[in-house]
C-alpha cells in the first residue's frame, strides 16, 4: 500500500520536513493544527481556524471531518477550552475519541490550541462509551472510544462529567442541520 | 484504568490488544507508583509515553490515559539494548519500547536517559534529541524500519522556546517528511530530561 505525504504547505515545513497529514490506505495522521495569523487571539478563535485548516487538510488526501476518529486538543491554559470542546464537537458529523490536555505553551506564544486528528477514510465507526458518564446523545465529541476495523481509539479517561457535557450543543445530524447558533453552546 | 477495560469490552477487546497508552500526570508525584498500578492491568506491553502538565481539562482530575489498541493482529514487541526509563528506573512493568502490528509501529518515547537512571547532557537539549534520536533509529531497526517511516511524531518539550535548536538535528532522520505535533509539558517523568517523541511508523 502507497503511504501518501501531502507536501509542504507553509514555508516552516520546507525546514523541518513536515507534512500536514500523511495517509497510508484508509488511515491518515494530521499534524497538529492551529491558527496561523499574525494577530492576538483568543480560543474559541483559534478552534475555528485550525478546524479550518484541518478540514482543508483532509481534502487534500481525500478525507473529510467525517472520517476523525481520534482527535488531541492541546491548550494554553483552561481559558476558552469548553467552548472550544462545543465548537468541535459542532464540525465533526461523526463520533470521535477526543482527549483534551492542558500545556504550558505550544510552540510559539501566540498559538492557544493546537488539534491533531487521526482519520480513517470511509471508516465504519463502533462507538463505545463509558459508564457514569452521559454523553449528550449521538454529539461528535462525546464518545470515548471508535474502533475502526482492528484499530481501536481509546480518548483520555477520567474528565467526564455529566453537567460538563449536557453544555454541549445538540444537533440534528438526520437534517444536517444546526439549532444553536454561534453561543448556543451555553443555552 | 478499570474505565479503560470497560470501553475495551464494549468494542470487543480487551486491555491486552492494547498497543500503546500516553499519560498525562498533573504532577510527578505519584507517577511511579501509577505506573505499577497501570502495570498489573497487562501483561505484555503497551508502549508508553509519561509527560506532566499543569492540568487536566477538568480541575481535581490527576491523570488521563489515551490509548491505542488493536485486535487480532499479532504484535512484535522489541526493547534494544539501548536504556531506557522503565529499565534503568527498575520499574519492573510490562511497558515496551516498541511494538509493530501489521505494518504499522508505535512506539515508546524515546528519551536521553542514561544507566541507572542518570540523564544525560543535562540542560542541553540538542545533546538530548540526539541521543533520543539514536534511540529511535535503533528500536525502529529492531522493527524493520527507519526514521524514514515515520508518519506521525509527537515531540513533548519541557523548554519548548528551545523548539528550535532540534529542528536541524530532527531534520536529519525524517527527509521523507511526517506529520508533527510538538507541544510544551512542565516536565517529563524524569527530572533534567528534556526532551521526549513518541512516533508510529508504517512499514
Amino acid at each position: 500500500m502507497q503511504i501518501w505525504r501531502m507536501a509542504p504547505s507553509v514555508r516552516w515545513d520546507t525546514v523541518t520536513y513536515r507534512r500536514q497529514a500523511v495517509r497510508h490506505g484508509d488511515v491518515v495522521y494530521v499534524s497538529g493544527q492551529v491558527a496561523v495569523e499574525k494577530r492576538p487571539s483568543d480560543t474559541p478563535h483559534q478552534t475555528r481556524m485550525a478546524m479550518a485548516n484541518m478540514k482543508a487538510v483532509l481534502a487534500q488526501v481525500g478525507a473529510t471531518l467525517a472520517d476523525v476518529v481520534k482527535t488531541t486538543s492541546y491548550y494554553v491554559g483552561l481559558e476558552g477550552l469548553k467552548e472550544s470542546v462545543a465548537i468541535q464537537a459542532r464540525e465533526f458529523p461523526g463520533a470521535v475519541a477526543s482527549t483534551q490536555v492542558v500545556v504550558p505553551a505550544l510552540v510559539e506564544p501566540r498559538f492557544l490550541v493546537e488539534i491533531e486528528a487521526i482519520a480513517v477514510v470511509g471508516a465504519q465507526k463502533s462507538v463505545a462509551r463509558m459508564p457514569g458518564a452521559d454523553p449528550v446523545g449521538g454529539d461528535a465529541a462525546a464518545c470515548h472510544a471508535v474502533r475502526c476495523g482492528n484499530t481501536i481509539y481509546v480518548a483520555g479517561s477520567g474528565r467526564y462529567k455529566r453537567e460538563w457535557w449536557s453544555r454541549a450543543p445538540r444537533r440534528h445530524a438526520a437534517a444536517g442541520g444546526r439549532d444553536d447558533g454561534e453561543n448556543g453552546e451555553r443555552a | 484504568m478499570e474505565r479503560m477495560g470497560s470501553v475495551l469490552e464494549q468494542l470487543g477487546a480487551t486491555l491486552d490488544d492494547v498497543v500503546h497508552t500516553t499519560v498525562y500526570f498533573v504532577t510527578s508525584k505519584g507517577w511511579r507508583e501509577a505506573a505499577q498500578i497501570r502495570g498489573r492491568y497487562f501483561k505484555v506491553g503497551p508502549t508508553s509515553t509519561g509527560v506532566i502538565i499543569p492540568t487536566l481539562a477538568e480541575p481535581g482530575y490527576l491523570i488521563q490515559i489515551d490509548a491505542i489498541a488493536v485486535v487480532g493482529t499479532p504484535k512484535q514487541y522489541v526493547d534494544p539494548p539501548t536504556p531506557n526509563v522503565v529499565k534503568e528506573l527498575n520499574l519492573e512493568v510490562p511497558f515496551r519500547q516498541g511494538v509493530k502490528c501489521g505494518n504499522t509501529i508505535y512506539t515508546s518515547g524515546p528519551v536521553a536517559i542514561g544507566r541507572a537512571g542518570s540523564v544525560l547532557h543535562p540542560n542541553d537539549i540538542a545533546g538530548q534529541t540526539r541521543v533520543a534520536m539514536e534511540n529511535l533509529s535503533r528500536l525502529l531497526a529492531a522493527l524493520g524500519a527507519t526514521t524514514e517511516d515515520v508518519a506521525r511524531k509527537n515531540t513533548y518539550y519541557v523548554a519548548v522556546k528551545d523548539y528550535r535548536k532540534t529542528v536541524p538535528i530532527r531534520s536529519e532522520y525524517f527527509k521523507t517528511g511526517t506529520c508533527a505535533t510538538g507541544v510544551g509539558v512542565d516536565a517529563l517523568v524524569v527530572p533534567g530530561l528534556l526532551i521526549e517523541m513518541e512516533v508510529v511508523a508504517i512499514v
